[in-house]
């Protein structure tokens, strides 16, 4: 780039509109004494098409202004990802508009469910069976010593009204069984399922959502933050994209033919098991995150391979798994739809 | 420190420990809060005595049912206590009891049976001071208020803002609060026994900073405070905390470092801010050379809600790091610092490692001994 270009780059703080910069750029050139120097307007006008150049009224021409206020910084960061404004624009009203089915609002589901209405999320179905119990306050994100033993979903229902700007909600206060209809528990118009309930088994619920969603052409998110999962960075399972469930279950069943533990000799082991609620931040940060590059145009691949972040280190442990041509769910053999934005 | 295994005494393969036969009499101890394994060769009659210790018998009649010696068996339970496998049956009852067993049953995994409760103990009664309430400041008192944590001072002048609740912890009716003040208010949501001394004060130099940490006699201090710029006030609070000989974390969470892992710094036992900064000063040296910085004073940067989730993640599980002040599990991030990348899920390190040149202590330990940095309780 050229000095005066260079230098021309501190005058782009939106106090001046381009015409008057392009003035102002010709008669630093003519004080240079040199006129051979590129177009201004075409310097700007490349700037602006790699979104590093914006007008400076973008986000409220796109938005309310209570909208611009709360999510301005948000805002930016989406430029940076998707190199337009139209597009970070885009991505922040499909997360007003996206309806999120949370099934579980414990250790890792309630942490993601304050960063979603961060984010702008808003409109929500929410499941879970149980209260707040006195030990939620080493692992609830939304814990209030003042509401234990209201349920958990009131709590979070609650939570999502004080916050959103147009919040929007149902809530299911009963658990997701093997047995359980997911469509009338969630109900028809849900755009993304978000599985944080490890009862009675993450792995099954998760392949009864699993196939549900390949059914119907809806995105899945199965977070970590249990037992051995604490901090795993989640998988998300988009059909004709990724691995389903029932792909992982197979990939592992092979992988882990030659290690099966002992039946623990401890029956009752459900007050033994650990948990940092920053383990849980982690794990909790890494879904929604994988959440953003859903809807996000240029966020990069959305199922990067499982993953463990290990405590000991700050290692993270991933591997790519790949789909099954043989899945009985997702296979060659089924249609497939695939997920659209 | 081997502990002695009285025959008459009940003990139990802790429940967050999975034991997976390989075959050939060797056996795998799976911790799986934090995914370590340990392998031991065990004879059939002591493999029998081992994977069906569910603290029901004293080891004596145990030892008895399989046809195991008491004396082999104790020599192995010592090492298994040790190593963070088993437990005796009375703490266990004593974990269960609290509402604190999740955070217990972790740190289980680093701190053997007999040392577990003094080591919590030291997490409790740490006292940190957050300098800075912003996102990452918010979202780390917070989760150390989640894991124990009861005496914070908290520092900053600021009032909440609609444009902070994108990716703090405040709530739209904390707006016009002092975030200080506010912090107070959502710890104590946790727990009333929590003690929060907000401070509303802009510490806009050493002195002023010197001053309101001297007050607060903090045990840790935790810099999240990124006005004037975070190396200034890292400047700062390295300056105070070498003197006073306070270990601190400095979580990232700003500009260009969104998701940055900081440092943690043990005076005397590691790298100190002014080594990294003449490590990384060679470093940008390298990478920037040629690139100028623009004046741009009205700049409104980028932020993303688990962007902060992750770096105050990370800064809150340095803070327990230092608050158990034990060798069983010092920081991880001494002597360097992170990055997490939005766009592939990888978390990267550069290496600060102590610079002699610096003046400061650390080289003369460099981490290699360990001693508490605060009072044991």
């Amino acid at each position: 780039m050229s000095p005066p270009l260079v230098e021309s780059l501190e005058w782009l703080d939106g106090s001046a509109s381009v015409s008057e910069l392009d003035a102002r750029f010709s008669s630093r050139l003519s004080a240079l004494d040199n006129l051979n120097y590129a177009s201004f307007r075409d310097f700007t006008q490349y700037l602006y098409k790699k979104g590093i150049l914006v007008r400076e009224n973008w986000m409220n021409d796109a938005f309310p202004s209570e909208f611009v206020a709360r999510f301005s910084r948000q805002l930016n960061f989406f430029l940076d990802i998707e190199e337009s404004t139209v597009a970070a624009s885009a991505l922040l009203q499909r997360i007003l508009e996206q309806r999120v089915a949370l099934i579980g609002v414990g250790a890792v589901g309630s942490w993601i469910l304050r960063e979603l209405v961060q984010l702008g999320f808003q409109r929500f179905v929410l499941v879970d069976p149980k209260p707040l119990s006195p030990a939620d306050r080493t692992r609830n994100a939304l814990f209030d010593h003042t509401r234990i033993g209201e349920p958990k979903v009131v709590i979070a229902d609650r939570y999502i009204h004080s916050q959103a700007i147009c919040p929007e909600t149902r809530i299911r206060q009963i658990p997701l069984d093997i047995d359980t209809d997911v469509a009338s528990l969630i109900g028809d118009d849900v755009d993304l399922i978000i599985n944080t309930a490890d009862e009675p088994y993450i792995g099954a619920t998760s392949i009864k959502l699993s196939r549900y969603c390949i059914e119907n052409g809806l995105p899945l998110l199965v977070a970590g933050g249990f037992d051995a999962h604490l901090a795993s960075l989640s998988e998300m399972i988009v059909p004709g994209q990724t691995p389903c469930s029932d792909c992982y279950a197979m990939h592992f069943e092979e992988a882990l033919q030659d290690w099966k533990p002992i039946s623990h000799p401890i029956i009752d082991r459900r007050r033994g098991f650990g948990g940092l609620p920053s383990m849980s931040a982690f794990a909790a940060s890494a879904a929604v995150l994988k959440i953003v590059r859903l809807y996000s145009e240029k966020g990069g691949d959305v199922e990067q391979g499982r993953g463990e972040f290990l405590f000991d280190k700050y290692d993270i442990d991933s591997f790519k798994v790949e789909r099954n041509p043989n899945c009985p769910t997702c296979g060659n053999s089924m249609a497939q739809q695939p997920h659209e934005n | 420190m081997k502990t002695e295994i009285a025959p008459s005494t009940h003990w139990l393969i802790r429940p967050s420990v999975s034991v997976i036969p390989l075959g050939d009499g060797i056996f795998d101890f799976f911790q799986s809060s934090t995914r370590r394994s340990m392998r031991f060769r065990l004879r059939p009659e002591i493999a029998g005595v081992i994977t069906n210790l569910d603290g029901g018998m004293c080891i004596e009649d145990i030892c008895a049912e399989h046809g195991a010696s008491v004396a082999q068996v104790g020599s192995l339970l010592g090492v298994l206590h040790e190593r963070c496998a088993v437990e005796p049956k009375l703490v266990r009852e004593a974990i269960d009891k609290t509402d604190f067993y999740r955070v217990l049953n972790f740190l289980g995994d680093y701190f053997p049976a007999e040392e577990l409760f003094a080591a919590f103990d030291r997490v409790c009664s740490a006292r940190v001071a957050i300098l800075g309430c912003g996102a990452v400041g918010s979202w780390t008192a917070m989760q150390m208020g989640h894991s124990g944590f009861q005496n914070f001072t908290v520092i900053d002048s600021d009032t909440v803002e609609e444009s902070n609740l994108n990716r703090s912890i405040f709530l739209r009716e904390d707006i016009g609060l002092r975030k200080a003040q506010a912090i107070k208010a959502a710890l104590h949501r946790i727990s009333l026994n929590i003690q929060v001394q907000p401070v509303f004060e802009k510490v806009s130099d050493a002195d002023r900073l010197r001053m309101v940490l001297s007050e607060a006699r903090p045990d840790i201090v935790v810099n999240c405070a990124d006005e004037p710029s975070v190396d200034l006030t890292s400047e700062w609070v390295n300056d105070y905390c070498s003197k006073q000989n306070i270990p601190y974390v400095i979580a990232g969470g700003y500009n260009l470092h969104l998701s940055l892992i900081g440092m943690t710094v043990s005076p005397g036992l590691s790298a100190c801010f002014n080594c990294s900064r003449i490590t990384l000063d060679q470093l940008e040296d390298e990478s920037l050379r040629g690139v100028r910085r623009l004046w741009r004073p009205k700049r409104n940067l980028g932020s993303l809600a688990p962007l902060t989730g992750i770096t105050s993640s990370l800064a809150a599980s340095e803070v327990l790091r230092l608050a158990v002040a034990s060798e069983r599990l010092v920081p991880a991030m001494w002597n360097r610092r992170g990055e997490f990348n939005f766009l592939t899920n990888e978390l990267s390190f550069v290496d600060l490692p102590p610079r002699p040149e610096c003046g400061c202590v650390s080289h003369v330990n460099g981490g290699s001994q360990f001693r508490p940095t605060h009072p044991l309780t």
